[in-house]
């Protein structure tokens, strides 16, 4: 196939020149627009829940509770003397699990998790997330969300 | 007599062992191609491929020789294709028009542009909105320059269209036969016009508050005109015009005193309805200024 193009034309002729530079200037002024809008894109501050909540005193809390903070999609737990945030979020693909009477149960996709958030029953491989727990100076006890666990048993002792 | 054995039985005859195949199955591929479509190649030299790529682009050919390719540049590219084919030499002249309509073209691509950003940040409640605003300000990067670009952009392009209006008056632009396009710049006008007020609400500050307040306040003088009606003499029992102001402003305002009723119907109006309204007939506009001749010359009109 015959191209139509003429070879003397394509020379870096001032014609050329000037159209290469335009080309080029309009080129860098896109690339920098769209990094502009990168930079305006990506969320400098979250509008989610504080990753710090107060859960108040310990005795609020008898021996065996599991008292589900929705808000927060924790479940804070009391074995003895021992209190302890379990995350509510399945490890299979986010969703919120629901307490059952054999721990957690995932209403999505039928993934279960025992009372301390072993996986029972999959498809979820991984264990549900532990929270730091810690007093505070006023004695009452704050969950640290930013502070997580992959493996269970990361107590609070009240005594 | 022999019978010739049409079809020998067994294996055919060894020639000597296969051929060596030394071609891999890119190269096969390669030579596949080229015994079908040779031009494939020709058209993958870097030269030819930026040239075919160019034309499919722009419809035309990279490097025009004659004048008749050099024009259709012009007329195949959308861009270009809003300019004339042939142009008055005192249309050319800047003080003649000022560029203000392009001006206020480009504006409003420039609200379009920065008012679809700003939606990613802002929230259209009662609740949010100020709030929205204000993170602008503080935590969205390139927030601050550009709900500022938004603003400027706006005031300026209610200055521009009315200085346009203005030079499209003193050039006797609205003549025929450009009446009707002035019809069409009328209504551009009062479009904005519209699009600057539904905006002014959505920061939802005091100022907003009571700018639309008052304007829904004025909106609601138009009882005047029926209570005006009302007065007449009538026979008795004759129907009455209902209180036109009072309609209107509820209609606008989606209850008795601005709201969230009203700040999504603002929001609305502002972000959706009214710039596909404005858009079509800016699309128009343009379409009418080539399709009644141009720019207006003063020779159309003698004195």
């Amino acid at each position: 196939m015959a191209v139509n193009y003429d070879q003397e034309k394509q020379d870096l002729t001032r014609r050329n020149f000037l159209s290469l530079a335009a080309n080029g200037i309009i080129g860098a002024g896109l690339l920098g627009a769209a990094a502009v809008f990168g930079k305006f894109f990506w969320p400098n501050v979250s509008y989610g829940p504080p990753s710090k909540f107060s859960i108040g005193k310990p005795t609020n809390f008898g021996d065996g509770a599991k008292l589900n903070i929705a808000d927060q999609k924790v479940s804070i737990i009391r074995h003895g003397d021992k209190i302890g945030a379990i995350s509510m979020v399945c490890q299979h693909l986010g969703c919120t699990v629901a307490a059952s009477p054999t721990g957690y149960d995932c209403p999505c996709h039928g993934s279960k998790y025992d009372d301390k958030g072993n996986v029972t029953h999959g498809p979820a491989l991984v264990s549900l997330f532990w929270f730091d727990v810690h007093p505070t100076p006023s004695g009452d006890l704050e969950v640290d969300k930013s502070k997580k666990f992959s493996d269970p048993d990361h107590y609070y002792s009240i005594t | 007599m022999s019978v010739k054995e049409l079809r020998p039985s067994g294996p055919p005859p060894s020639s000597g062992g296969s051929r060596p195949s030394a071609d891999g199955p890119l190269t096969k591929l390669n030579k596949a191609i080229y015994r079908q479509a040779p031009e494939v190649f020709d058209n993958l030299r870097p030269r030819a491929l930026f040239h075919n790529i160019y034309k499919s682009v722009y419809r035309t050919t990279a490097f025009p020789k004659t004048e008749r390719e050099r024009s259709e540049a012009f007329f195949n590219s959308f861009l270009l294709h809003i300019q004339p084919a042939k142009i008055e030499k005192h249309a050319l002249r800047f003080t003649y028009t000022f560029g203000l309509g392009l001006l206020s073209t480009y504006l409003f691509l420039l609200l379009t542009i920065s008012g679809l950003l700003l939606m990613f940040v802002y929230v259209p409640s009662v609740q949010d909105a100020y709030g929205r605003m204000q993170d602008l300000h503080s935590s969205v990067s390139f927030g601050y320059i550009l709900r500022g670009m938004h603003f400027w952009s706006a005031n300026a392009m209610i200055a521009v269209v009315f200085f346009h209006m203005c030079r499209v008056f003193y050039t006797g632009a609205y003549k025929a036969p450009r009446e009707f396009n002035w019809v069409i710049g009328v209504i551009l006008m009062v479009l904005t016009l519209i699009l600057g007020f539904t905006g002014y609400l959505l920061p939802w500050d005091q100022l907003a508050f009571w700018a639309i307040t008052v304007g829904a306040g004025i909106a609601g003088k138009a009882n005047w005109i029926s209570d005006n009606i009302n007065a007449l003499p009538h026979p008795p029992g004759a129907p009455t015009v209902p209180p036109l102001g009072d309609l209107t402003r509820w209609a606008l305002l989606g209850s008795d005193t601005v709201g969230q009723e009203a700040l999504i119907r603002f929001y609305v109006l502002h972000v959706a309805i009214l710039p596909v309204i404005i858009t079509l007939f800016i699309v128009y506009h343009m379409w009418r200024i080539r399709k009644d001749g141009g720019i207006s010359s003063p020779k159309e009109s003698p004195e």
